[in-house]
Order: structure tokens, then C-alpha cells, then sequence
């Protein structure tokens, strides 16, 4: 099923991997107000680039993506991390949020707070952690059927 | 006054990984650089010192800082004599293993910034010790000295021999200082306060029988035996002896400091803190005295017939720490001139080490039988070692000779105040364990250098001058205290005066004619009768039996833990998934079923009715949902194939979601959908890795195991059932989702509560979760890696 070269398999990966990377961003940024969020947008992330794997192959999805999925879940876990210390340094209570509200002109309304950071946190390690596992999964199926 | 006393205990911990950034630039000179840490920790305790220092008296001061104040917990730091003795003991001798150091290091060893920084982080654990007031503060620091010494013992970490002993005394003072930390609690909970100075001034002059009631003296024994263990660990007090000799695989500058003036003597820093606290419980005592004078035994016996040089000078020093464990056990009398005791130690023993590295270092053995006539090439350090030698044995003029003599002076009048009976143990303990050590040190003195030169293979390396400075200077120190104990004594008794209100009386060399000198007089004559002997038949006897040597006792111990480990864990086959797992449930079903069972009868079925359901409005399409998930779920069980099995397992995964939409839940149905794809693609390419014989239909039934995973199944899915019923019942818990509904907008800037929760309200969790979901890859890593490398080796 895996060894075995499916052109429609292939195909429609490459197809929709846009479109699901784009809803899955949708999702991301959706998150605080509708139904969305970091971890949700993480995993909706992983399947397209799980299905390319899938069909081209871990390394040429590894080449591509140009980080290791672990480095990715890595500077996730710090990156929240660091959204929970950096205000206790500044003297606020640990995980403490802050909101912007602006308005930016014919784009509309804008909300954006340090929030949005620890999610990309979430999302980075949920998509790195969920690649990660399944493409060594693969290889180690793929690397017994090859010997 | 207390960033004078932070600078003395920090600047080691700060400026020694400093050393290790510019060691690569100054190489060897790096050495004259690190002279300057310990420099400015003297100078701080000196300067702390003299502000508390007044008409020949220490006044104790507290400096305090906050750290944890919800827990009680303060950077609290006494300063009285006790902890000034041992800082400038431990910052001093710090300065002279540095300058040792240099030299000793000069040839031998290449990364000296690595060897120069742990004994920076080591010399700054044990300031903290002793400095500290609080007791969780203490525990810190002295676990801290504990993980130290482990670097600096297997500094050499190539040779098994050093990784093996500081594995040992790893494993030795850690697991002592955990019940160390358990006493400590229970202390701080009994005095409700964790600062010593509070402790000792709560309980002031009286009796801890009339301050706690008789119910909660159990506590305190616990206590007082829990901080004994602690102790005896870090003090290689019998039976945990076994670790000091085998952590003579360390480089010798670090077994001159750590097992000299450092890391032993905190045992003894632990009693000394102690004993105002414990003085007055029954027991105290007598541990101490039957501790001490049977480690002290069997040290000085073990030193006499070892044959490794290093390995004398730690079973000699087994030997003392014996002795000081026990001369605090006797109670007040032990308490005149206990400074003088430690140093007394401190100074010949610190020297004979330094002399033992030198020795090793020039000749390149440390096998005393192959050792001699070295008294021709340095001479500066046969000079050293026969004065401390000779303090060691004890013989009159030294340090040791006064040393020894308050001590037989003591024990003789504990026979008598006692009554004689078993307590005559005590005077033969010190008169066996002093005859040997005066024999040993007299084999030490005469075999190292002035005996006729043994092996003429070995080539002898000249040592520099300065290599031979530091001993020469701790012997001249004993000497100095041997031949003038008054002054001596009477500068440490003004250091002594804090805290153990004992007004000392007069030392000198000569008391006139009376029991305690003819005790130690015939102590020094069958000492000599014994190195003659030993002599005469040339030391043939040596070699100490191997089943008297605690270690291979811990090393089967350690393997014992190991085969337990692995039998309990081949007994439930944790090596296959469906045993194990079978295990777990089971358990949890019995336990569930066997504690909640009365509590679900009585307060989930009275109120279980249909109306209850029909709030949410049961629909007509709830029903479709809920019967295609049931048909769904027996379709799991009737499949015939595994892969049809997965299948229908997926779409009752997908009918979930679609579940949680009709009750109003997107967000945890778009996650169930998302997972459920994930879930598959991972099914998926695993299913192309089984067995082909697991597709193929199954034909026999093995009907006993069926039946009973049926039973646990289906007491699982009521337990499921049940909990779910629970959760859910309208007054059983005060719910929060109200209150997370309610405040999403107005605190954190959301509408969608379900993400606020995440990342704003219980943002906390989901660091775990996502930290836990890293840990949990790298482990599956782990795994494949070594299924990989199984595959590869069969390969081969």
C-alpha cells in the first residue's frame, strides 16, 4: 500500500495539501473567537504533509520542509515557555497576557496579544510532534521492507 | 552585611565556570587565577567574622533574605562560631588545594579549567552549608556538595575505577541525605519554624520532654535518627564506611579537600549544628558514642592492613571521623575542645594527602611496597610527612598527642561516671584502633622514605618547591598547635563560646603524671611493639578479606535491586502490550467497582430518569447518531479481519465527532474528526508492517481469556458509563464552565471560551501537555532507535 507507487494517492496529496494548509491557518487564526485554535490548526496541519509523506516518500517531505519536525516542536515548546517567563522578568505574574487593539486602516479591526504567540507555540509543537512520530513510523516501516 | 556573606559564599559558584571560559587561553597559568576565589571568600569571612567579634567573645547574628515566604523558606544565614570555624577550615584549605593544585595538575591532567571550576562549585556548596540557618537552605547546599564531589571523584571519567566509586559515594550520601531531607521536615514541622535559630531558641535550656508531650517524642527520635543517617552517610560512618575509600580514585588535590577538611567533616558540621537540639533526647548519645567508636575500630584496623597508599590515608581518616562522631558522643564532656579535635584532623590529614599526591605524582605508584628511600630526593616533604605522621600516631609534641589525650582523659571518666560494665568497650575501642593507627602511620613514615629504595625500576621525578609548599605548611600548623596547645586552644575557644556554653579548661603537654598519660603512653608502646612486629614479618599479613569490605556487599545490593526489577517485570510479561494492558484495566475496574459501587447505587440511580436526559432535547436524529455508533462499535467485535476492525474502530472515531456537533461542540468535534484522519494514516502504515497471518480470519477461540476480557470489558465500559453519569448529574459539583463562559470576553479578550481556556485561564496545563507531548516523542524515539538497531544487528 506504501511501497507501492499510487499516482492517484500522490495526486490528490498534492492537490489539496494547499487548501488544507490554508484551512488549517484559517483555523489558527480563527482560534480565539470561533471554534479554532493552536492545537486544532496543529493537527489539521500535520495530515497534508502526513499524506505526502505518504505517497512521495519522508525524505523528499523532510527536504522540503528544510527543519527536522523535532527542532520545529523544539522552538515551539520554548517558544511558549517564553511567553509564560518573559513577563515574570518584567515584574507581571507568570502567564500573564497582554491584548493590543488597533485599528489598521481598510484591513478593520485588529486584536492581537501575546496569546497569539503561545498558541503558535502550540501549534508548533503539535504539528512537529505529530510529523515527527508518524514519519518515523514510516521509515522504520519502509526501511524493514527494504531489508 | 549579608552581601559580604553572599560574595564569601557565591563568588566561587560564579566565577568558577568563569575559569572553565578562559581556561583554553591561560592553560596552565589558570591555576594562579583561581588562587583568587577562595582569596575573596577568606577575606569575606574574615570581615563577616570580626563585625560579630567583640570583647574575646562571638556574638551569634542571623542575615536573612526572602526566598520562598508563603513556605517559610528564607535565604537565612547564622553566623556564630560553629559556622565561622568551618567556613574559614573549608576557604582556607580551598587556597591550598588550589596552589597544590597547580602543580599536581601541571603534567597530569589536560582540562584543568573543568577540574578548577567543580572545586569552585564544590568550595561554594559547602560555605552554604555551613553558613546556612535554614534548614531547607542547609539541605540545598548539601545536596549540592553531594552532586559536586560526584564530578570532582570521577573527574578522571575514563577510568571505570573512578566513575565506580563516585557512582558509589553518589549513591551512598544521596540516599542519606534524602532521609536527611525527611528528618529535616520533620523537624521543621515539630518546631513549626524551619530556621535553626529559631529551633535553638524555642527550645533554650530546657528538656525537649517538657516542651513536647510524650506522643509526639516518637516524632522526634524519627527525626533525630533520620539526621544521624544523613550525617554518617556524608561522614562514611559505619556501615556506610565503604564509599570513602573507594572515592580515592579521585585526583589526590581532591581527596586532600573533600576527604580532609570538606565533604567528610559535614557529618560531623551536622552533629556540631545539632547538638544543641537533640542534647537532651535520650538516645543522642549513645548513638553517637556506639557509631563512632565502632567505625573508628574498624578504620583503624582496616588502615593497618591495607597496602594502597591512598587507601591508608582513608582508612585512617574512616578512623578519625569515628573518632569525632564518638568524642561528641560524650555528651558534655565531648564538648570541650571539639575545634581543636576537627583541626587537629584537618591539618595532618589534609598534609599526609597532599604528601601521598606528591609521592604518586614523582614515582608513579601508590603501592607502598614499592615505595622507599624517598627522604634523599624531598627532603621538604619527608620533613612534612614525619611531623604529621607522628601527629597522627599521636606522639608526644604533636597536635595529636593533646588530641588524644583529652580523649582518653574523657572516655576514662565516662567508665567511671557510668560505672564501669560495658562501657570498659570504649577505652579498648580507642586503645585498639590507636595502635594501629600509630602503627600505620610509623609504616607510612619509615616505608615512603627512609627504608632502602624497593624497586629500583621505577624512574622518581624531583617535585618543585611549591609543589611541596601547601603540606609543609598544614604540618607546620599541627606542630605549632602540639607544642603551644594553650594558645591554640584558647584562640578556638573563643569560637566555641557561641553556642555551647561550656567554659573549657587549660590545655597542655604536660598535665603531670596521671591515668589518662599512662593510658596513652602504653597505647604508644604496643603501637610500637606492633609496627616491630609487623616489621619482622614483613608485612605479609596485609590485604583485607574481601567479605569484610562493604563495597561488594553494596555492589550486590545495587545488582540485587536490578535482577528484582527485571524478575518483577518478566512476572507480568510488561514486554507485551495485551498482558500488561489486560493488568491495568483490571485493576482499575476491581478497584472502581469494589469502592464506588454502594455510592453509585445510592446517588446516581434514584436520580436517573429519561427527563433528566430529554433536557437537551433528545431528538430524533441523536437517536440515528447513537444507534450507528452502536452498530459501528459491534462491528468492532464481529469483524472478522483486522483491518475490517480498524476500520469500523474509524468510523465510530468520525461518528464521535459528528456526536459532539449535535451537542453543540465544534471545537471538540473538529478535533475528533482531525485526530480520527491522523489516527488512521498512522493505522495505516503500520498495518502494512504486521504479521500477514493477523488479516487472515480467526478460527479458534481460546473461550476462558474471551470471557474474561468480556467481564473487565464490560465492567470498564459501566465504570465509563457511571463516571460519565456522575459528572454530568445537575447539583453533584459546582461547575466552572459558567464561570469560563462568562469572563471569556471581559478577561481574555475571546469568544471562543474553549481556546481561552487553553491558552489564557488553564494556560499552565497546556505547557504541561505540550511539554509531556515532546517528552512523550523523544520516548518513541527511543524506542524505534533501538527496534532499528535490533533489526541491524540481526542483519549482520
Amino acid at each position: 500500500m506504501i511501497n507501492t507507487k499510487s499516482h492517484i494517492l500522490e495526486s490528490v496529496s498534492r492537490l489539496i495539501f494547499l487548501f488544507i494548509i490554508i484551512f488549517s491557518i484559517y483555523l489558527f487564526l480563527k482560534g480565539h473567537n470561533e471554534p479554532g485554535g493552536g492545537f486544532i490548526a496543529g493537527i489539521a496541519a500535520s495530515i497534508p504533509l502526513i499524506l505526502l509523506a505518504m505517497s512521495l516518500g519522508v525524505p523528499t517531505v523532510q527536504r522540503v520542509l528544510k527543519i527536522d519536525s523535532l527542532s520545529l516542536a523544539a522552538t515551539g515548546l520554548i517558544l511558549a515557555y517564553g511567553t509564560s517567563f518573559i513577563p515574570t522578568l518584567l515584574g507581571y505574574p507568570f502567564l500573564f497576557q497582554k491584548m493590543i487593539h488597533t485599528h489598521i486602516p481598510i484591513l478593520g479591526e485588529l486584536h492581537i496579544g501575546t496569546p497569539v504567540l503561545f498558541d503558535l507555540g502550540v501549534f508548533m509543537v503539535v504539528v512537529g510532534v505529530s510529523t515527527k512520530i508518524i514519519f518515523s513510523f514510516l521509515e522504520t516501516v519502509n526501511s524493514k521492507e527494504k531489508g | 552585611m549579608i552581601t559580604t556573606l553572599l560574595i564569601g559564599i557565591l563568588a566561587p559558584l560564579v566565577l568558577g565556570p568563569a575559569l572553565l571560559l578562559i581556561s583554553p587561553k591561560l592553560k596552565s597559568n589558570l591555576g594562579w587565577l583561581a588562587l583568587f576565589i577562595p582569596l575573596i571568600s577568606i577575606l569575606a569571612i574574615v570581615k563577616v567574622g570580626l563585625s560579630v567579634y567583640s570583647n574575646h567573645v562571638i556574638n551569634a547574628m542571623t542575615l536573612s533574605m526572602d526566598w520562598v515566604p508563603s513556605l517559610g523558606i528564607n535565604f537565612s544565614f547564622l553566623v556564630d562560631g560553629v559556622s565561622l570555624f568551618f567556613g574559614l577550615v573549608v576557604s582556607i584549605m580551598g587556597l591550598l588545594v588550589v596552589l597544590y593544585s597547580k602543580y599536581y595538575l601541571h603534567e597530569t591532567v589536560q582540562d584543568n579549567g573543568r577540574f578548577y571550576c567543580y572545586l569552585m562549585l564544590f568550595m561554594s556548596a559547602m560555605l552554604g552549608t555551613v553558613f546556612a540557618n535554614n534548614l531547607i537552605v542547609l539541605l540545598v547546599f548539601w545536596e549540592f556538595t553531594g552532586i559536586t564531589s560526584f564530578l570532582l571523584i570521577g573527574f578522571s571519567h575514563e577510568k571505570k575505577d573512578s566513575r565506580r566509586g563516585a557512582l558509589m559515594a553518589f549513591i551512598t550520601t544521596g540516599f542519606t541525605g534524602l532521609l536527611l531531607l525527611a528528618g529535616l521536615i520533620l523537624l521543621t514541622i515539630l518546631f513549626e519554624t524551619s530556621d535553626f535559630s529559631k529551633i535553638v531558641s524555642l527550645i533554650g535550656n530546657n528538656s525537649l520532654a517538657t516542651i513536647f508531650s510524650a506522643s509526639q517524642l516518637p516524632y522526634l527520635k524519627a527525626a533525630m535518627a533520620l539526621i544521624l543517617i544523613g550525617a554518617f552517610g556524608k561522614s562514611a560512618q559505619f556501615p556506610f564506611q565503604y564509599w570513602l575509600p573507594n572515592a580515592m580514585a579521585a585526583p589526590t588535590p581532591v581527596s586532600a579537600y573533600l576527604h580532609s577538611a570538606a565533604m567528610v567533616k559535614l557529618g560531623i558540621f551536622l552533629t556540631v549544628r545539632m547538638y544543641p537540639v537533640f542534647k537532651t533526647l535520650s538516645g543522642w548519645n549513645e548513638t553517637l558514642l556506639w557509631v563512632g567508636f565502632i567505625t573508628m575500630t574498624i578504620g583503624g584496623i582496616f588502615s593497618f592492613l591495607s597496602n594502597d597508599l591512598k587507601g591508608i590515608l582513608a582508612y585512617t581518616t574512616v578512623s578519625q571521623l569515628g573518632f569525632l562522631i564518638g568524642f561528641y558522643g560524650l555528651g558534655t564532656l565531648g564538648l570541650e575542645h571539639d575545634f581543636f579535635q576537627i583541626l587537629n584532623h584537618v591539618f595532618y590529614k589534609g598534609s599526609l594527602f597532599m604528601v601521598a599526591g606528591i609521592i604518586i605524582h614523582s614515582i608513579g605508584t601508590k603501592d607502598i611496597r614499592k615505595i622507599g628511600g624517598l627522604a634523599s630526593v624531598m627532603p621538604l616533604t619527608a620533613i612534612t610527612a614525619t611531623i604529621a605522621g607522628l601527629s597522627m600516631a599521636g606522639i608526644p609534641g604533636t597536635m595529636g598527642f593533646v588530641s588524644k589525650e583529652i580523649m582518653v582523659s574523657k572516655v576514662l571518666e565516662l567508665v567511671t561516671v557510668n560505672g564501669g560494665g560495658i562501657y570498659w568497650l570504649f577505652p579498648a575501642c580507642l586503645f585498639i584502633s590507636a595502635m594501629c593507627l600509630i602503627a600505620t602511620s610509623l609504616r607510612f613514615i619509615y616505608h615512603c622514605f627512609y627504608r632502602k629504595i624497593q624497586d629500583s625500576t621505577l624512574s622518581i621525578h624531583k617535585p618543585k618547591l611549591m609543589f611541596q609548599l601547601p603540606p609543609f605548611m598544614l604540618s607546620l600548623g599541627a606542630l605549632f598547635l602540639g607544642l603551644f596547645p594553650e594558645t591554640g586552644g584558647h584562640l578556638l575557644n573563643q569560637l566555641n563560646s557561641g553556642i555551647h556554653h561550656v567554659s573549657p579548661s587549660h590545655l597542655a603537654i604536660f598535665h603531670g603524671i596521671n591515668e589518662p598519660l599512662l593510658f596513652g603512653l602504653s597505647i604508644i608502646t604496643t603501637g610500637f611493639i606492633l609496627f616491630a612486629v609487623a616489621q619482622a614479618v614483613n608485612w605479609r599479613f596485609t590485604g583485607i578479606p574481601k567479605s569484610l569490605l562493604f563495597e561488594t556487599h553494596f555492589l550486590s545490593l545495587i545488582s540485587g535491586i536490578k535482577l528484582l526489577g527485571k524478575e518483577i517485570g518478566e512476572k507480568l510479561h510488561v514486554d507485551k502490550q495485551q498482558n500488561y494492558l489486560t493488568i491495568i484495566i483490571s485493576f482499575f475496574v476491581i478497584a472502581f467497582w469494589y469502592l464506588g459501587f454502594n455510592t453509585i447505587l445510592s446517588t446516581v440511580l434514584p436520580i436517573f430518569n429519561l427527563d433528566y436526559l430529554e433536557q437537551d432535547t433528545l431528538h430524533f436524529i441523536h437517536l440515528i447518531a447513537g444507534s450507528l455508533l452502536a452498530i459501528s462499535s459491534i462491528c468492532i467485535i464481529a469483524a472478522r479481519r483486522t483491518i475490517s476492525k480498524f476500520i469500523s474502530l474509524s468510523v465510530t472515531g468520525f461518528l464521535v465527532g459528528f456526536y459532539f456537533m449535535l451537542y453543540k461542540a465544534p471545537d471538540l468535534a473538529l478535533t475528533q474528526m482531525l485526530i480520527e484522519a491522523a489516527a488512521l494514516a498512522l493505522v495505516l502504515i503500520l498495518f502494512s508492517k504486521m504479521p500477514k497471518t493477523l488479516n487472515k480470519p480467526i478460527e479458534s477461540v481460546d473461550y476462558l481469556s474471551s470471557g474474561f476480557k468480556l467481564i473487565i470489558s464490560i465492567g470498564f465500559g459501566a465504570m465509563m458509563t457511571s463516571l460519565i453519569l456522575v459528572s454530568t448529574l445537575p447539583s453533584s459539583f459546582k461547575h466552572m464552565g459558567k464561570y469560563f463562559i462568562d469572563n471569556t470576553l471581559s478577561l481574555a479578550k475571546g469568544s471562543n471560551a474553549v481556546n481561552t481556556i487553553l491558552v489564557d485561564f488553564r494556560g499552565f496545563d497546556t505547557m504541561g501537555e505540550i511539554t509531556v507531548l515532546v517528552v512523550a516523542t523523544l520516548g518513541i524515539l527511543g524506542m524505534l532507535a533501538t527496534k532499528n538497531k535490533k533489526i541491524g544487528a540481526s542483519d549482520d
